[in-house]
C-alpha cells in the first residue's frame, strides 16, 4: 500500500472531528499466546481448535462477517495490518482517533480469560499503540479486563491506567451475574480512582459465555443478534436498579454494538416502575436520570425504520446528544461509514455524538496531527 | 365502550382447587400460585381485591365483577395458575383444572365475561385436548400458554400448536405463568437480585419468542394465527422491529420460508396487552400517540388492567394528548375485533 513517506506526525494539528468508539485488531496468528503466562498458555494453545462460529452472518463461509475489502494482501485476517486499517478507516473514511477494542479470548474459567486480557494489553501496547505502530497518534486502546475475576481486572487497570494511549477499560458482556452485583464493585472502584471510561462489547462466546436467552435459543443470526440487546437492556437495569451509579457516583459506563434505540422505551419502563415502587427501591433519582448521566450508547448497528423521520424523532425524544457516541464498527461486515451516520442525526446533536461526547468519554486530545489526503468527514 | 383485555382469575384455595382435580393428580404435590423470591415485596395484588371473606384476589366472580364492570363492559378473563411443572401431565392436569373452574364458575355465571383456556406447549396432546374440549363454547376467545418455554415458540414442535388455535380461529396469548414452576432464570445474565429488575426485564422475553417465531417462518405458514403479548412491552416491538428489518434482511436468504420482510409479518399477527407500565411517561407527553404510531402498534394493543395485580391499569392514567382514535383503538375497537366481540353501533371510549 502507499504510505505517508515518513512514519512522522505532522507538526500542523486538525481539530478532531469524529471519534470512532469501536474498531477492532485482530492479533496475526500466534501474536498473543507470547504474552500468555506459562501456567495458561498449554492449555489454552495446546489443541488445535477450529472455527467455532454458531450463529453465522450471511455468506460467512466465503467472508467471515467481515467487509470483503479489508482482507490485506499478505493473507491475513481483518484488522490484523495496522497500516490496511489507518488506510481505509483513518485515511479514507476519516474517522480522526479510532477507540481500537480486542476481541480478548472469552474462556468459561475466569482466570483463563484473565490471562488472556493480561496477554492482549501487553500485544496491543507493542504491536499498536507503540511509536512505529500509532506513529500518527490515531490509535487510542483498551484495557481488557476479565470482570469475571475482579482481582485480576483490578490488576490489569492499575498496571495500564497511566497509559498515554489506554483510553478506557473493556468487559464482555456475558459474564453473570449482571453488574449490579457487588462482586463487582471493586471493578468500578479502580475504574473510577482512575477516572476511566469503562465499555461493554458483546463477546458472543460459546456455551454459558453466550447470554443465554431465558426462553430458549434462538435459531438463525438474525434472530440471535437482534435479541442480543436484551442482554444489555438487563444490564441497565442492574447497574441502575441495584444502585450501582449511587455506589460510584463518576462512573461512566459505554455499551458498544448493543444497538441503542431500545433505551427509549427502556427508560420510560424504569422510570413507571420506579413511580410504582418507590418505596420499596433503594436508588436515588429517577432511572432515566442515570442513563443521560453515566451511561453511553455506541451508534453502530444504526438500526432504521423505513420512514426515517421516525428515526428523527426518537432520536430527539431520548436525547441522543446526551447519550450516543459514533462508532463504525471497522473492518466488521456491518460497518457503518461516519459520512452515512452523520446525516441521520440531528443538527443539534451531530456535534456532540460525532466527536465531544467521545472526547469527554476518552479524554481526548481536541487536536489530532493532520494526515495527509484524510477524508474530512465533514 | 371498554374491554378489559387482561383480567386475572385464580382458584379460591387450594381445596377449592383440588375439587377440580381427579386423580391420581389430586392427591399430588402442586405448587401454590405465588412464586418465592419474585414475588412483589408487599404483596402481589391490590388491597382493595381481597374479598371481605378473606377470598383470594381475583377468586370470586361477584367481587371481581363489581369492580371491573364500573368500568368496562367486557372483561377477557386469564386463569393464571401453577408455574409449568416437571411432569407434564400434571402440569395440563393443574391448566384443565382452572379452565373448568373458568367456565363453570365464570363465563357460564356472566356474559360479559369471556374466557381463556390454559393449554400446556409442553404436552401437545393434552393441548390439543383442550382446544377440542372448549373451543365451541361462545365466551372461550382465546387460548393462554406461558411466556416461560424452555424453546422458542418458533420452533416446528409447537406448530402443531399454532394449527389447532388456527382453526379453531382463537387468538394465543403468551402471559407470565405465576407459580413457581421449572425453568431457566428470568434474565439472560441470571437472576436478578431486586424484584423491580424482575418485573423490568420479564415482559421482555417476548421478544425472543416473537423474532424466532417470524425467522421460523410461523406468520408465513399459519396466515391466520394470531398471538397476543400479554404482559405488555409493546414500546419495545418498534426498536426491536426496526433492528430486526435493518440486520435481518441480509439474513433473509438463510430463511427462505420467511422471505418477506420481518415487519411484515406483524399486521394481523400480533397483539399486545397495554398495562400501566407501557407507553411514554412524563410531564406534558404530546407525542404519545405519534409514538404509538410506529411500527403500527396503535393496531396492536389492547388495554388491559391485570387486575387483581398492583400494577393495574385505569383508562384515566392514559396520556391526555393520545388521539380520540388510537383511544378507541386501545380501549375496545382493537379488542372488539381480534376476539369478534359485537359492540352497540356508535360505540365510543
Amino acid at each position: 500500500m502507499t504510505q505517508t513517506k515518513a512514519r512522522v506526525p505532522s507538526t500542523t494539528e486538525v481539530p478532531v472531528r469524529v471519534v470512532d468508539s469501536d474498531v477492532h485488531p485482530v492479533a496475526r496468528p500466534g501474536a498473543v499466546a507470547e504474552y500468555v503466562p506459562d501456567k495458561w498458555r498449554k492449555f489454552l494453545f495446546s489443541h488445535p481448535v477450529g472455527d467455532t462460529i454458531n450463529y453465522d452472518a450471511p455468506d460467512y463461509a466465503h467472508a467471515f462477517a467481515m467487509r470483503v475489502d479489508a482482507f490485506p494482501e499478505d493473507g491475513g485476517f481483518p484488522g490484523s495490518d495496522p497500516d490496511l486499517m489507518f488506510k481505509q478507516l483513518i485515511v479514507e473514511a476519516g474517522s480522526d482517533i479510532a477507540i481500537l477494542e480486542p476481541s480478548s479470548k472469552q474462556t468459561i474459567i475466569p482466570e483463563a480469560t484473565a490471562a488472556m486480557a493480561t496477554a492482549t494489553n501487553e500485544w496491543l501496547a507493542n504491536h499498536w499503540l507503540d511509536s512505529t505502530n500509532n506513529w500518527h497518534q490515531r490509535w487510542r486502546g483498551s484495557i481488557c479486563a476479565a470482570i469475571e475475576d475482579p482481582r485480576s481486572a483490578v490488576a490489569e487497570i492499575e498496571k495500564w491506567a497511566g497509559h498515554p494511549y489506554m483510553s478506557q477499560i473493556l468487559i464482555k458482556a456475558e459474564p453473570r451475574p449482571a453488574w449490579g452485583d457487588p462482586q463487582y464493585d471493586p471493578v468500578w472502584a479502580a475504574a473510577t480512582k482512575h477516572d476511566i471510561t469503562v465499555s461493554c462489547h458483546l463477546s458472543r462466546g460459546n456455551y454459558e459465555t453466550m447470554p443465554m436467552p431465558p426462553v430458549g435459543f434462538p435459531s438463525y443470526n438474525h434472530d440471535f443478534m437482534v435479541t442480543y440487546s436484551l442482554l444489555a437492556a438487563n444490564q441497565v437495569m442492574s447497574l441502575i436498579f441495584d444502585g450501582v451509579f449511587d455506589r460510584f457516583p463518576t462512573l461512566r459506563v459505554v455499551l458498544v454494538e448493543h444497538a441503542f434505540t431500545w433505551i427509549l422505551p427502556l427508560m420510560w419502563r424504569m422510570d413507571a416502575i420506579y413511580a410504582a415502587r418507590k418505596s420499596w427501591m433503594s436508588i436515588k433519582r429517577k432511572p432515566s436520570e442515570y442513563v443521560k448521566d453515566h451511561l453511553k450508547f455506541t451508534t453502530q448497528p444504526l438500526d432504521y425504520p423505513e420512514d426515517k423521520t421516525e428515526l428523527s424523532r426518537a432520536l430527539e425524544w431520548m436525547e441522543a446528544e446526551k447519550i450516543l457516541l459514533f462508532s463504525s464498527d471497522y473492518p466488521h461486515w456491518t460497518f457503518d461509514d461516519p459520512k452515512w451516520l452523520l446525516k441521520h442525526l440531528p443538527e443539534h446533536a451531530r456535534e456532540a455524538v460525532m466527536f465531544k461526547n467521545g472526547i469527554e468519554t476518552y479524554k481526548l486530545p481536541t487536536t489530532v496531527p493532520a494526515v495527509e489526503s484524510q477524508t474530512r468527514v465533514w | 365502550m371498554l374491554i378489559d383485555a387482561s383480567v386475572h382469575i385464580f382458584c379460591r384455595d387450594n381445596k377449592d382447587f383440588r375439587s377440580f382435580l381427579r386423580e391420581p393428580y389430586a392427591s399430588r404435590g402442586i405448587p401454590d400460585y405465588e412464586m418465592d423470591w419474585y414475588g412483589a415485596p408487599g404483596g402481589e395484588y391490590l388491597s382493595s381485591a381481597h374479598g371481605p371473606d378473606g377470598q383470594y384476589p381475583g377468586s370470586d366472580p361477584d367481587l371481581v365483577g363489581a369492580h371491573v364492570f364500573e368500568y368496562a363492559d367486557i372483561a377477557i378473563l386469564h386463569p393464571m395458575t401453577r408455574g409449568t411443572l416437571p411432569d407434564r401431565h400434571l402440569t395440563t392436569a393443574v391448566l384443565a383444572a382452572h379452565n373448568e373452574m373458568m367456565v363453570t364458575r365464570w363465563l357460564d355465571h356472566d356474559a360479559r365475561y369471556r374466557g381463556t383456556i390454559r393449554v400446556n406447549p409442553e404436552d401437545l396432546p393434552g393441548a390439543l385436548r383442550e382446544i377440542e374440549k372448549y373451543s365451541g363454547h361462545p365466551q372461550v376467545v382465546q387460548i393462554g400458554i406461558p411466556l416461560q418455554s424452555r424453546e422458542l415458540y418458533g420452533k416446528p414442535q409447537f406448530w402443531p400448536l399454532w394449527e389447532a388455535a388456527e382453526a379453531a380461529g382463537l387468538p394465543v396469548a403468551v402471559h407470565i405463568e405465576s407459580g413457581q414452576g421449572i425453568g431457566y432464570p428470568p434474565t439472560p445474565s441470571g437472576h436478578p437480585r431486586t424484584y423491580e429488575h424482575y418485573l423490568g426485564f420479564m415482559a421482555l422475553n417476548y421478544v425472543y419468542h416473537l423474532m424466532n417465531m417470524i425467522a421460523e417462518g410461523v406468520f408465513e405458514r399459519f396466515s391466520g394465527l394470531k398471538v397476543v403479548f400479554a404482559d405488555g412491552a409493546a414500546d419495545f416491538l418498534t426498536p426491536f422491529t426496526w433492528r430486526m428489518d435493518t440486520f435481518g434482511r441480509p439474513h433473509l436468504e438463510q430463511t427462505p420460508w420467511a422471505p418477506r420482510m420481518p415487519s411484515d409479518y406483524l399486521p394481523g399477527h400480533v397483539y399486545f396487552v397495554q398495562g400501566s407500565l407501557d407507553g411514554p411517561v412524563g410531564p406534558d407527553i404530546d407525542f404519545a400517540g405519534e409514538w404509538l404510531s410506529f411500527t403500527g402498534k396503535d393496531a396492536m394493543v389492547l388495554f388491559g388492567s391485570s387486575y387483581p395485580h398492583f400494577q393495574n391499569n385505569s383508562a384515566d392514567a392514559l396520556p391526555s394528548a393520545l388521539p380520540a382514535e388510537h383511544r378507541d383503538r386501545l380501549l375496545w375497537r382493537n379488542a372488539a375485533e381480534l376476539y369478534g366481540i359485537s359492540v352497540p353501533e356508535g360505540a365510543n371510549s
